[in-house]
């Protein structure tokens, strides 16, 4: 073979080779550009789902009001004139503590979405977190102190604290704050035979913003917190200002109960035998925690929950799939949560 | 005649090589997707919805009314979750900056810095308005 032809076939052989490797590094460049400008596209219009679900009543526009599934899902407050202000109940019926909660099922079928996962999380804006430091019974009174520790986005926050202690048909009120670092001390004395059934409950309201005011309870029964309320003896449900009471054990004498907010505290109206109590309208920018007491077999019992039924989440876990979280700022009741939407892919089977 | 022959084979050798150059350099010109899974249209819509938020009772107004530069920067990060990069800056109507402190958090950017103005009118009896401009962006490794 003459050499010429050696050297042309090696040239043609190093053109070739180039072109190839050309070409696969175009084709997983080209890859890389499309798949990336579809997550772009997908994050765009998850985030117009998203806004979609916050921004707009659903149908019919007070859905909520009816206790029954909506046919077109959205959580706006019907016809406010305050951005992005969620419906109270509307938040209610997401919570699964609640009788008249939506299952997934109707939140997915009303909000339309085919093979996208809906996840809903509400949380307080400010976080509470109390702890006792100290306690000593002498004769029939027991001293407490307690640690308030106030913070925001795991951030200290000065905070404003209205506290109530309520027992066996005792209540008192303590008022006090916390310091720039998020530190507050409360100290009372309650009489010893009420503290192993007593509650304490407690507002803070931010200093930079009084519609970020958010509630904590602590049972003196186990000496912790308790984030969200037991359903041991009634499962309380409110909704659209009505208190629906259901007695989850026979022998059950309600005796009274109580409505408290930052501002203010009220006795409720109980109707012995009557199974919906008016939620009284107070006008204060807080939460309310409502408070039931009575006897069960003889025994004093109060359990409690909150209006809106905060925190909660509702719908997809997400275990082991994409999840996309939009963060939102919302209004409830002229009070400030988080509200996080989460789309994604269903769930893995 | 033998050595004109090799000198053109060794000439193709060198051609090709070229070519192959020229054509491996034209791929340098092709850009290479970075980090495509950008959120500015995310950033944008929770700078949005801050502001509306915040001041949908007049309250951020009220804060730049009494140049309650500290208790504003609480107010909004509060509102952003913490990996947010921000910075807020108040503007007159003549677009003068009032804000005589910044108000911002700190944290290294990362991924570009989107920029809403929102405009805002005092509650008071002067009616001032105000032109609030938050920049945002993500913090946290690059």
């Amino acid at each position: 073979m003459p050499t010429t032809s050696i050297d042309t076939f090696f040239a043609c052989t190093i053109i070739i080779a180039a072109a190839l490797i050309s070409t696969a590094f175009l084709t997983s460049s080209l890859q890389t550009t499309i798949s990336g400008s579809q997550d772009i596209n997908k994050e765009s219009y998850l985030n117009a789902i998203a806004d979609h679900i916050v921004t707009n009543p659903g149908a019919p526009l007070n859905w909520a009001d009816n206790e029954q599934a909506p046919t077109d899902f959205g959580l706006a407050a019907n016809g406010s004139t305050i951005p992005y202000e969620v419906g109270i109940d509307k938040i209610t019926m997401l919570n699964q503590l609640n009788n008249y909660s939506l299952s997934y099922a109707d939140i997915a079928t009303a909000a339309k979405l085919n093979n996208i996962a809906l996840g809903i999380k509400v949380s307080q804006v400010m976080s509470i977190n109390i702890q006792q430091s100290f306690n000593n019974t002498m004769g029939n009174e027991t001293s407490f102190s307690f640690e308030v520790l106030t913070s925001i986005d795991s951030e200290p926050a000065r905070a404003n604290l209205h506290c109530f202690v309520v027992g066996n048909k005792y209540l008192m009120d303590i008022t006090n704050g916390t310091s720039d670092i998020g530190i507050g001390q409360i100290n009372f004395q309650i009489p010893r035979a009420i503290t192993e059934n007593a509650k304490l409950i407690v507002f803070a309201r931010a200093s930079c913003d009084d519609r970020i005011t958010s509630y904590a309870i602590y049972n003196f029964a186990n000496s912790q917190q308790q984030p969200t309320p037991s359903d041991d003896v009634l499962t309380l449900s409110p909704l659209n200002y009505v208190l629906n009471l259901t007695t989850n054990e026979s022998g059950v004498t309600i005796q009274g109960g109580y409505l408290f907010s930052f501002g203010y505290e009220q006795n409720l109206t109980y109707t012995q035998g009557v199974a919906q109590n008016p939620i009284p309208r107070i006008i204060d920018k807080s939460p309310f925690v409502i408070i039931i007491y009575g006897q069960h077999n003889a025994t004093f019992f109060q359990d409690w929950t909150a209006y809106p039924e905060i925190p909660l989440k509702a719908g997809s876990s997400f275990q082991g799939s994409e999840q996309n979280v939009f963060s939102y700022i919302v209004t409830i009741k002229d009070t400030l949560y988080k509200l996080d939407i989460s789309l994604g892919d269903t769930p893995p089977k | 005649m033998n050595i004109v022959k090799n000198k053109k084979g060794v000439a193709r050798v060198i051609e090709a090589l070229l070519a192959s150059v020229l054509l491996m350099s034209c791929l340098s010109f092709i850009p290479v997707p970075s980090n495509m899974k950008n959120s500015s249209g995310n950033l944008v819509s929770t700078a949005r919805n801050t502001l509306l938020s915040l001041d949908s009772n007049g309250h951020l107004a009220a804060l730049v009314d009494n140049g309650n530069w500290s208790e504003l920067r609480t107010c909004i990060a509060s509102a952003l979750p913490l990996t947010a990069w921000f910075n807020l800056t108040v503007f007159g109507k003549d677009m003068s900056i009032i804000n005589s402190s910044p108000i911002s958090n700190a944290g290294t950017i990362s991924g570009k810095i989107v920029s809403v103005d929102y405009v805002c009118a005092s509650q008071s009896v002067a009616y001032t308005i105000y032109v609030l401009r938050l920049q945002l962006s993500e913090v946290g490794s690059t």
